[in-house]
Protein backbone atom coordinates (compact mmCIF):
# COMPACT_ATOMS: atom_id res chain seq x y z
CA UNK A 1 0.00 0.00 0.00
CA UNK A 2 2.89 2.46 1.27
CA UNK A 3 4.35 1.37 -1.91
CA UNK A 4 1.40 1.84 -4.43
CA UNK A 5 1.30 5.60 -2.58
CA UNK A 6 5.13 6.84 -3.41
CA UNK A 7 4.73 5.45 -7.27
CA UNK A 8 1.33 7.16 -7.22
CA UNK A 9 2.83 10.52 -5.62
CA UNK A 10 6.19 10.34 -8.22
CA UNK A 11 4.27 10.08 -10.83
CA UNK A 12 2.37 12.87 -10.18
CA UNK A 13 5.04 14.85 -9.05
CA UNK A 14 6.70 13.73 -13.14
CA UNK A 15 3.50 15.16 -14.48
CA UNK A 16 3.70 18.38 -12.82
CA UNK A 17 7.26 18.56 -13.65
CA UNK A 18 6.31 17.86 -17.31
CA UNK A 19 4.02 20.03 -17.49
CA UNK A 20 6.29 23.14 -15.95
CA UNK A 21 8.84 22.05 -18.90
CA UNK A 22 6.97 21.99 -21.36
CA UNK A 23 5.15 25.35 -20.23
CA UNK A 24 8.51 27.19 -20.20
CA UNK A 25 9.48 26.28 -23.44
CA UNK A 26 6.08 28.04 -24.75
CA UNK A 27 6.59 31.04 -22.82
CA UNK A 28 9.69 31.08 -24.09
CA UNK A 29 8.95 30.77 -27.92
CA UNK A 30 5.82 33.34 -26.72
CA UNK A 31 8.00 35.91 -25.56
CA UNK A 32 10.73 36.02 -28.31
CA UNK A 33 8.19 36.05 -31.07
CA UNK A 34 7.01 39.06 -29.05
CA UNK A 35 10.08 40.76 -28.90
CA UNK A 36 10.23 40.10 -32.95
CA UNK A 37 6.82 41.50 -33.25
CA UNK A 38 8.20 44.94 -31.37
CA UNK A 39 11.76 44.55 -32.58
CA UNK A 40 11.23 43.15 -36.38
CA UNK A 41 12.63 45.28 -39.76
CA UNK A 42 9.95 44.22 -41.84
CA UNK A 43 6.18 45.25 -40.60
CA UNK A 44 4.76 41.90 -42.50
CA UNK A 45 7.37 39.87 -41.12
CA UNK A 46 6.32 41.48 -37.26
CA UNK A 47 2.64 40.96 -38.37
CA UNK A 48 3.06 37.10 -38.47
CA UNK A 49 5.44 37.15 -35.26
CA UNK A 50 1.87 38.08 -33.61
CA UNK A 51 -0.25 35.89 -35.41
CA UNK A 52 2.56 33.17 -34.18
CA UNK A 53 2.60 35.18 -30.08
CA UNK A 54 -1.32 34.81 -30.23
CA UNK A 55 -0.98 31.32 -31.49
CA UNK A 56 1.08 30.08 -28.76
CA UNK A 57 -0.48 31.98 -25.94
CA UNK A 58 -3.87 30.32 -26.99
CA UNK A 59 -1.87 27.33 -26.59
CA UNK A 60 -0.90 28.20 -23.05
CA UNK A 61 -4.01 29.46 -22.29
CA UNK A 62 -5.33 25.67 -23.22
CA UNK A 63 -2.92 24.03 -20.98
CA UNK A 64 -4.83 25.97 -18.12
CA UNK A 65 -7.70 24.44 -18.59
CA UNK A 66 -9.61 26.63 -20.74
CA UNK A 67 -10.06 25.05 -23.70
CA UNK A 68 -13.34 26.60 -25.12
CA UNK A 69 -11.21 30.06 -24.92
CA UNK A 70 -8.07 28.56 -27.08
CA UNK A 71 -10.40 28.12 -29.71
CA UNK A 72 -12.07 30.64 -30.16
CA UNK A 73 -8.64 32.56 -29.93
CA UNK A 74 -7.53 30.72 -33.08
CA UNK A 75 -10.47 30.78 -35.03
CA UNK A 76 -11.34 34.56 -34.02
CA UNK A 77 -8.57 36.25 -32.72
CA UNK A 78 -5.43 34.60 -35.08
CA UNK A 79 -7.56 33.60 -37.69
CA UNK A 80 -9.86 37.01 -38.40
CA UNK A 81 -8.01 39.52 -36.39
CA UNK A 82 -4.64 39.39 -36.98
CA UNK A 83 -5.01 37.62 -40.27
CA UNK A 84 -6.43 41.12 -41.22
CA UNK A 85 -3.36 42.83 -39.99
CA UNK A 86 -0.86 40.76 -42.23
CA UNK A 87 -3.22 41.28 -45.35
CA UNK A 88 -3.67 45.00 -44.82
CA UNK A 89 -0.10 45.21 -44.37
CA UNK A 90 0.91 43.62 -47.25
CA UNK A 91 -1.61 45.51 -49.22
CA UNK A 92 -0.54 48.86 -48.04
CA UNK A 93 2.87 47.80 -49.36
CA UNK A 94 4.16 50.56 -46.55
CA UNK A 95 7.95 50.57 -45.60
CA UNK A 96 9.01 51.84 -41.43
CA UNK A 97 10.44 54.90 -41.71
CA UNK A 98 10.88 56.35 -38.38
CA UNK A 99 13.60 56.16 -36.32
CA UNK A 100 12.68 54.61 -33.02
CA UNK A 101 13.54 56.50 -29.18
CA UNK A 102 14.72 53.19 -27.06
CA UNK A 103 15.10 55.83 -23.85
CA UNK A 104 11.93 56.31 -24.02
CA UNK A 105 10.73 52.89 -24.70
CA UNK A 106 12.54 51.56 -21.63
CA UNK A 107 12.14 53.86 -19.61
CA UNK A 108 8.25 53.49 -19.60
CA UNK A 109 8.80 49.12 -20.04
CA UNK A 110 10.56 49.40 -16.74
CA UNK A 111 8.33 51.41 -14.84
CA UNK A 112 5.30 49.57 -16.38
CA UNK A 113 6.90 46.30 -15.09
CA UNK A 114 7.79 47.39 -11.69
CA UNK A 115 4.20 49.12 -10.84
CA UNK A 116 2.51 45.93 -12.37
CA UNK A 117 4.95 43.55 -10.76
CA UNK A 118 4.05 45.05 -6.97
CA UNK A 119 0.61 45.19 -7.87
CA UNK A 120 0.30 41.46 -9.14
CA UNK A 121 2.44 40.29 -5.93
CA UNK A 122 -0.66 41.59 -3.84
CA UNK A 123 -3.34 40.16 -6.08
CA UNK A 124 -2.09 36.75 -6.80
CA UNK A 125 -3.85 34.44 -4.51
CA UNK A 126 -2.72 30.93 -6.06
CA UNK A 127 -3.30 29.00 -9.07
CA UNK A 128 -5.34 25.71 -9.59
CA UNK A 129 -5.95 23.86 -13.56
CA UNK A 130 -9.88 25.65 -14.50
CA UNK A 131 -12.37 22.67 -14.40
CA UNK A 132 -14.55 24.55 -17.08
CA UNK A 133 -17.71 22.94 -17.49
CA UNK A 134 -18.85 21.52 -20.81
CA UNK A 135 -19.72 24.19 -23.44
CA UNK A 136 -22.99 23.50 -23.13
CA UNK A 137 -23.17 24.99 -19.54
CA UNK A 138 -20.76 27.64 -21.06
CA UNK A 139 -23.43 28.46 -23.88
CA UNK A 140 -26.14 28.46 -21.67
CA UNK A 141 -24.56 31.07 -19.08
CA UNK A 142 -24.02 33.35 -22.53
CA UNK A 143 -27.62 33.38 -23.86
CA UNK A 144 -29.21 33.82 -20.07
CA UNK A 145 -26.81 35.64 -17.74
CA UNK A 146 -24.76 37.31 -20.29
CA UNK A 147 -27.46 37.93 -23.27
CA UNK A 148 -27.01 41.34 -22.81
CA UNK A 149 -23.70 41.81 -23.35
CA UNK A 150 -23.73 39.36 -25.98
CA UNK A 151 -26.39 41.63 -27.86
CA UNK A 152 -24.34 44.59 -27.26
CA UNK A 153 -21.14 42.98 -28.76
CA UNK A 154 -23.32 41.34 -32.00
CA UNK A 155 -24.38 45.04 -32.33
CA UNK A 156 -20.78 46.67 -32.06
CA UNK A 157 -19.36 44.02 -34.63
CA UNK A 158 -22.08 44.87 -37.30
CA UNK A 159 -21.28 48.43 -36.56
CA UNK A 160 -17.55 47.84 -36.64
CA UNK A 161 -17.71 45.79 -40.25
CA UNK A 162 -19.62 49.19 -41.39
CA UNK A 163 -17.74 51.41 -40.10
CA UNK A 164 -14.19 49.67 -41.17
CA UNK A 165 -15.90 49.02 -44.96
CA UNK A 166 -16.78 52.75 -45.09
CA UNK A 167 -13.63 54.20 -43.76
CA UNK A 168 -11.62 51.55 -46.29
CA UNK A 169 -13.84 52.97 -49.52
CA UNK A 170 -13.30 56.43 -48.72
CA UNK B 1 16.64 21.30 -5.53
CA UNK B 2 13.56 22.69 -5.32
CA UNK B 3 10.33 20.38 -6.55
CA UNK B 4 8.39 21.89 -9.08
CA UNK B 5 4.85 22.44 -7.94
CA UNK B 6 1.04 24.07 -9.11
CA UNK B 7 2.22 27.26 -7.82
CA UNK B 8 5.61 27.15 -9.88
CA UNK B 9 2.81 26.70 -12.90
CA UNK B 10 1.04 29.49 -12.05
CA UNK B 11 4.07 32.02 -11.49
CA UNK B 12 4.92 30.91 -14.71
CA UNK B 13 1.88 32.04 -16.42
CA UNK B 14 1.64 35.06 -14.69
CA UNK B 15 5.16 36.29 -15.37
CA UNK B 16 5.11 35.10 -18.84
CA UNK B 17 1.98 37.77 -19.11
CA UNK B 18 3.33 40.25 -16.95
CA UNK B 19 6.61 40.22 -19.52
CA UNK B 20 4.26 40.33 -22.85
CA UNK B 21 2.61 43.35 -21.04
CA UNK B 22 6.11 44.95 -20.99
CA UNK B 23 7.51 43.85 -24.23
CA UNK B 24 4.15 45.83 -25.92
CA UNK B 25 4.35 49.04 -23.57
CA UNK B 26 8.18 49.11 -24.80
CA UNK B 27 7.14 48.51 -28.77
CA UNK B 28 4.16 51.15 -28.32
CA UNK B 29 6.59 53.59 -26.49
CA UNK B 30 9.49 53.20 -28.75
CA UNK B 31 8.02 54.02 -31.71
CA UNK B 32 5.74 56.23 -33.95
CA UNK B 33 4.55 53.61 -36.67
CA UNK B 34 1.06 53.51 -36.61
CA UNK B 35 1.29 49.84 -37.68
CA UNK B 36 3.93 48.83 -34.93
CA UNK B 37 2.16 50.59 -32.34
CA UNK B 38 -0.96 48.36 -33.23
CA UNK B 39 0.69 45.28 -33.21
CA UNK B 40 2.99 46.22 -29.74
CA UNK B 41 -1.00 47.27 -28.29
CA UNK B 42 -1.84 43.16 -29.23
CA UNK B 43 1.03 42.49 -27.63
CA UNK B 44 -0.10 43.94 -24.68
CA UNK B 45 -3.56 42.49 -25.39
CA UNK B 46 -2.05 38.81 -25.43
CA UNK B 47 -0.36 39.93 -21.96
CA UNK B 48 -2.82 41.43 -20.02
CA UNK B 49 -5.33 37.80 -21.44
CA UNK B 50 -2.97 35.46 -19.67
CA UNK B 51 -2.89 37.57 -16.48
CA UNK B 52 -6.37 37.45 -16.34
CA UNK B 53 -6.97 34.29 -16.87
CA UNK B 54 -3.98 33.30 -14.35
CA UNK B 55 -5.77 35.21 -11.74
CA UNK B 56 -9.48 33.82 -12.19
CA UNK B 57 -9.26 30.43 -12.10
CA UNK B 58 -11.44 29.51 -9.32
CA UNK B 59 -14.36 31.04 -11.04
CA UNK B 60 -13.88 29.20 -14.23
CA UNK B 61 -17.37 29.99 -16.20
CA UNK B 62 -17.12 33.52 -15.84
CA UNK B 63 -13.29 33.44 -17.21
CA UNK B 64 -14.59 31.33 -20.51
CA UNK B 65 -17.41 34.03 -20.53
CA UNK B 66 -15.20 36.80 -20.19
CA UNK B 67 -12.43 35.53 -22.16
CA UNK B 68 -14.84 35.34 -25.23
CA UNK B 69 -16.08 38.50 -24.40
CA UNK B 70 -12.70 40.12 -24.57
CA UNK B 71 -11.45 38.10 -27.57
CA UNK B 72 -14.73 39.94 -29.90
CA UNK B 73 -13.95 43.11 -28.40
CA UNK B 74 -10.68 43.22 -29.59
CA UNK B 75 -11.17 41.72 -32.62
CA UNK B 76 -13.40 44.36 -33.55
CA UNK B 77 -11.01 46.84 -32.22
CA UNK B 78 -8.45 45.40 -34.60
CA UNK B 79 -10.46 45.91 -37.50
CA UNK B 80 -11.72 49.93 -37.05
CA UNK B 81 -7.92 50.43 -36.02
CA UNK B 82 -6.32 48.84 -39.51
CA UNK B 83 -9.13 50.45 -41.69
CA UNK B 84 -8.50 54.42 -39.76
CA UNK B 85 -4.69 53.64 -40.44
CA UNK B 86 -4.80 52.34 -44.02
CA UNK B 87 -7.06 55.85 -45.17
CA UNK B 88 -4.72 57.64 -43.19
CA UNK B 89 -1.51 56.42 -45.13
CA UNK B 90 -3.71 56.91 -48.29
CA UNK B 91 -4.28 60.77 -47.82
CA UNK B 92 -0.40 61.61 -46.03
CA UNK B 93 1.99 58.65 -47.73
CA UNK B 94 3.56 58.07 -44.66
CA UNK B 95 2.45 56.30 -41.32
CA UNK B 96 4.22 57.94 -38.64
CA UNK B 97 1.52 59.54 -35.34
CA UNK B 98 3.87 62.91 -35.38
CA UNK B 99 2.60 63.87 -38.62
CA UNK B 100 -0.77 63.51 -37.89
CA UNK B 101 -1.81 67.05 -36.62
CA UNK B 102 -0.59 68.52 -40.22
CA UNK B 103 -3.80 66.51 -41.35
CA UNK B 104 -5.92 68.65 -42.29
CA UNK B 105 -9.57 68.08 -42.27
CA UNK B 106 -9.22 64.85 -40.58
CA UNK B 107 -8.74 61.16 -42.14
Amino acid sequence: MLRFLLVREVNRRLDIAYDYLGLTILSAFALYFAYLTVRGKDLVYSSVSLALTASIVSLIVAFMGYHLIAIVQLLVYVGAAVMFIIVSVSLLGAKETTVRNEYIGVTVALFTLSVLGLYLNKLYTGFTFAKVPPAQTISDLLLSRYMSVLVLIIVALAATIIEAISLAKR
Amino acid sequence: MTAVTIESIGYTITVTGLLLITIGVYGFAATRNLIRMLLSLEIVFNGVFLVILALITSAPSYATALGIILISVVSAEVAVVVAIIAAYYRKTGVLDSDSAENVEGGV
